[in-house]
């Protein structure tokens, strides 16, 4: 043996070596994992393609989504009416793909403003703590006890049926999910040593919350705004097929499947592409929130 | 416990309480009252009806003469029907509802837990997946459209049972599918999520290293802990029932309390929106009461007083 | 005399999306009938997992035994069928845990858990049992046992806890008790009692004990041996009084420095500069190297274990005979750095 070997190195604590793993960030990690979830990409995929189909489609086709011709009414699909036509002869493409708009736009409106709304509120409860925050509170936990989708119907009595009372409505019931979720987050992150360090400092509340919690806070808002979504599509047309939803001639997905289900024994195409439409699209929200749920999962980082 | 019980019940009379008023409020507040729509009404035959239903009062006598009745268990006449009253059509309605509803727990709350366990017990293996993607399957197809796909395959299609009407079990088939769907879809997910939490947990490895068997692990010591969530859900299940009712009883024309509701929406009957609002708020809210209840001997950690205070 | 648990080359390996984690790699070591053994380490270094390896607890996926035997009564517990082994478990093998706050069912009570043992292994009937847990408590120190047993876990401190948890654990007359960390969750004197209990009980019932701490004063005080475990293998190990007296591996002497003595504040085993190594890729050499003083070239290659005196190995390229140093030294230069 080679004496060499024995001799002692000089020692020295290498930090280097205590980092084994490859770091990645935190979001990295996210977008990772949310990769390898093939059906939430999938979902992002058609949701895109339906986002496409929604602001292009309707400069493709060659009808209005409102003229009638009752010569070609109740047309079954063909090459020239892909989905073929409704009871008015409209073409049900261009109908559905005008759907499309109202109904993803109705859905995109309501996540965001429930989201503006909700952050607002749950953040205003949970930063002032104390009766303020009892107070705000207790007012969600009263509303919360009956079913949303009833002050929906009660709001869309009194308001009249309507797009922009749709969205007025939604808004009005579907914040609280946001705003009990934000201020839950932030009861937790208030516990949390570094924003403590920053009151410290002299930090005011509203800078620790556009600092560190609304960051933090950026995962769980995100999913509940994504599973927004395709509760206020599927609210707007339940709110349709009992007849309050947005006004003819325009029509939502939620009206088509409601007119299309009235001729359901003698033209079934009818409901059926108005119908898959809603479902493809809230499946692939669904995936996508079940996928972000996941991937942002703090237990599953290891 | 008493203390518990009278606590939650105050509470729930003034979660009642304001619902109430807050429904009698946003209704009175239609513009122009409640027959203005009706063009054909001359003003002398309007101001009769308005004489009629108390509506030339002022609002707070309205308000008082409402909430005086409510406690007299009277919800007041129908606009549209004039010999019937808000309590007649929930004497009608309610029974038919209450069986459909029941039918579809039936079938929501057994299928979907087993469904939920098999799944947690084959994580990550196909039959885990199947559960997973009917699963969102079931919570992305709203109540309507299945219902119409039922109707379309089952009635009309290989006509195994009826469409429409209520005339005994056969009846309450596709209609108590199309309820039952969605939570059946969210015991399962709550089942199995609750299922692979509890039985990642310590004390499972503690009743393992007991030598206890695979059966009695899941039977014993994780399924009444992976419960529990899937008992929170009791309360929005019923709602869901609940809504899913309105469409799912027009659809398939049942004479339930859904149907009733949707008919006087559609005819702008304010009393008996307003009147089938209330109890349906009092029987959620009842049922939450009770459902809370049962949740405390579910689960042993949580002492009754602090809930209370809470 | 025949050990009852032998512990043969034992390999443990996660796969988690990062790479294999090699847990435990090459562990060996034996047990006799009621003898204790002490295991010691940091954090991370093996010790619960090659305890849940005996106990065949290992969670899979992600977890595998890769490779080794571990023999009770001549009988491979590796290749063992589930049936076979869950009526060994808490029978003849058994263990208590870490954190007495989490591992009894907090919806179940008291006595049922521990009449469950009764019931699974004895077949006595559910009210048998339940007197039989009344008993087990009074054994491990509960007073009132009776009104304990319709309790549940919540209602009860952490000592009382753990106290249940050994009276499960000890249920059935085991004869080898697996104690993992049993005091690390509880407070100074709490501590002490448990201690004090499981030795009465080791001594009483003739139960040997896998003792696993980071105390080694503990060790010295209930331990026939010691092993030293470092990221997933034993470095040393070696009869207590021999390990105490003449410590061969330069972790052992971090270890043993650390100790808090009178003329000491206090101390602790993290004390030993530096972190231990990731096992998702560990140095091809000895582990320890990175943190060792006395770290030569040859370090960069594996150690392999060398006999000291019959019952004494250590893991360390200091003791191989082309060596130029020798330990006692070395320890010596260590002590006054
Ligand atoms: N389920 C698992 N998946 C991946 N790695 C694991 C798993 N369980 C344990 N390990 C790894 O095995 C190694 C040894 O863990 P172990 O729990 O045996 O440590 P320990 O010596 O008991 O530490 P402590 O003193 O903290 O209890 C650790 O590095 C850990 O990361
Ligand atoms: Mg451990």
């Amino acid at each position: 043996m080679n004496t060499e070997l024995f001799k002692r190195v000089d020692f020295q604590l290498d930090a280097s070596y205590d980092i084994g793993r490859p770091s990645t960030t935190y979001w990295q990690d996210v977008w990772r994992r949310l990769n390898k979830n093939k059906l939430s990409i999938l979902g992002l995929i058609i949701i895109s393609f339906v986002a496409i189909a929604a602001i292009a489609g309707p400069f493709f086709t060659a009808y209005s989504y409102s003229d009638q011709n009752l010569q070609i009414a109740n047309q079954s699909p063909s090459a020239v009416h892909w989905f073929g036509t409704d009871n008015l002869g409209r073409d049900l493409l261009t109908r559905v793909l005008y759907g499309a708009r109202i109904s993803l736009s109705i859905g995109i409106v309501a996540s965001m403003s429930t989201m503006i709304i909700g952050v607002l509120y749950g953040g205003i409860a949970g930063l002032s703590g104390g009766r303020v925050d009892t107070i705000m509170m207790r007012i969600i936990d009263i509303v919360w006890s009956i079913p949303f989708l009833l002050y929906v119907i009660l709001l869309m009595v009194v308001l009249q049926p309507g797009l922009m009372n749709i969205f007025i409505a939604l808004t009005l019931v579907y914040w609280m999910p946001m705003a009990r979720l934000v201020r839950g987050q932030i009861l937790s992150l208030r516990e949390l040593e570094y924003v403590l360090a920053a009151k410290l400092v002299g930090a005011s509340s509203w800078r620790i919350i556009i600092k560190h919690l609304i960051p933090n806070s950026f995962g769980p808002i995100l999913i509940t705004a994504t599973l927004t979504i395709p509760e206020a599509i599927f609210s707007e047309a339940f709110l349709s097929y009992i007849g309050l939803g947005v006004s003819a001639p325009m029509a939502s997905w939620g009206v088509l499947a409601s007119e299309g289900a009235t001729s359901l024994r003698s033209y079934p195409f009818q409901l059926f592409f108005p119908a898959a439409a809603i479902c493809i699209t809230m499946l692939s929200f669904n995936f996508i929130g079940d996928g972000l749920r996941d991937a942002l999962d703090p237990r599953m980082r290891k | 416990m008493l203390q518990y019980v009278s606590k939650r019940a105050l509470s729930m009379v003034l979660v009642l309480y304001i619902v109430i008023t807050a429904t009698f409020l946003l209704m009175h507040s239609i513009p122009g009252g409640p027959f203005t729509t009706e063009k054909q009404l001359t003003p002398e035959v309007l101001r009769n009806i308005n004489a009629r239903y108390h509506l030339d009062d002022p609002l707070w006598k309205q308000y008082i003469d409402y909430m005086g009745n409510i406690l007299k268990f009277d919800l007041g006449p129908s606009f549209k029907y004039q010999d019937r009253t808000v309590n007649n059509i929930i004497a009608d309605g309610f029974p038919v509802s209450i069986q459909l509803g029941t039918f579809a727990v039936l079938l929501a709350v057994p299928f979907g837990i087993s469904a939920g366990i098999l799944a947690s017990l084959r994580h990550n293996r196909p039959l885990d997946y199947i559960v997973m993607s009917s699963s969102t399957l079931g919570i992305s197809i709203p109540s309507f459209i299945l219902a119409s796909f039922l109707i379309y395959f089952f009635a009309f299609k290989i006509k195994l049972f009826p469409a429409a009407m209520w005339n005994g079990f056969s009846y309450m088939i596709l209609p108590g599918i199309s309820l039952a769907a969605l939570p059946m879809a969210v015991v399962a997910r709550l089942t199995r999520s609750g299922m692979l939490e509890v039985l990642s947990q310590d004390f499972i490895r503690t009743a393992k290293a007991k030598g206890v068997g695979k059966g009695l692990i899941i039977y014993r010591h994780a399924l009444k802990n992976s419960l529990i969530p899937v008992v929170t859900y009791v309360g929005p299940m019923t709602a869901g029932i609940l809504t899913g009712s309105f469409v799912v009883e027009s659809i398939f024309n049942i004479p339930g309390l859904g149907r009733y509701f949707v008919t006087s929406i559609y005819n702008r009957d304010y009393t008996v929106i307003l009147g089938i609002t209330i109890f349906y708020s009092a029987l959620i809210v009842i049922f939450n009461f009770l459902v809370d209840i049962a949740y405390v001997f579910l689960d042993p950690r949580i002492s009754l007083d602090k809930k209370g205070d809470s | 005399m025949q050990p009852i648990l032998s512990v043969e080359n034992l390999k443990v390996i996660f796969n988690t999306y990062a790479g294999t984690v090699q847990a435990v790699n090459d562990v060996s070591f034996t047990l006799h009938e009621g003898e204790t053994i002490g295991i010691v380490g940091e954090s991370g270094c093996g010790k619960s997992v090659t305890s849940s390896a005996i106990m065949g607890l290992i969670p899979s996926p992600p977890g595998r035994i890769a490779s080794g035997r571990i023999l009770f009564e001549g009988r491979d517990l590796v290749t063992m069928d589930e049936k076979s082994l869950q009526k060994i478990r808490g029978n003849q093998i058994s263990m208590i845990f870490q954190d007495p706050m989490t591992s009894l069912n907090p919806v179940l009570t008291v006595g049922l858990q521990l009449a469950e043992s009764f019931m699974l292994h004895q077949k006595l009937p559910k009210k048998k049992a339940m007197e039989k847990a009344v008993e087990m408590l009074k054994l491990v120190g509960i007073p009132a046992p009776e009104t304990r047993i319709r309790q549940y876990p919540h209602q009860m401190s952490g000592g009382m806890r753990q106290r249940v948890m050994i009276a499960m654990a000890l249920a059935c007359n085991p004869q080898i008790l697996i104690a993992d960390e049993p005091t690390t969750a509880l407070d100074v004197t709490v501590q002490a009692q448990i201690m004090e209990l499981i030795k009465k009980l080791n001594t009483e019932l003739s139960t040997a004990v896998i003792l696993i701490t980071h105390d080694l004063g503990v060790v010295a005080g209930m331990c026939s041996r010691v092993l030293v475990m470092y990221a997933g293998r034993v470095v040393e190990s070696a009869p207590v009084n021999e390990f105490y007296a003449n410590p061969q591996h330069p972790y052992s002497w971090g270890l043993l420095k650390s100790l808090p003595r009178p003329d000491m504040k206090s101390g602790t085993l993290e004390s030993i500069a530096g972190q231990p190594p990731d096992l998702l890729a560990p140095p091809s050499g000895c582990a320890f190297m990175p943190r060792c003083r006395f770290a030569m070239e040859v370090c960069k290659q594996p150690p392999a274990p060398i006999k000291v005196t019959e019952d004494h190995m250590c893991r360390c390229w200091l003791l191989d005979k082309a060596s130029p140093h020798t330990p006692v030294t070395l320890f010596k230069e260590c002590e006054t750095a």
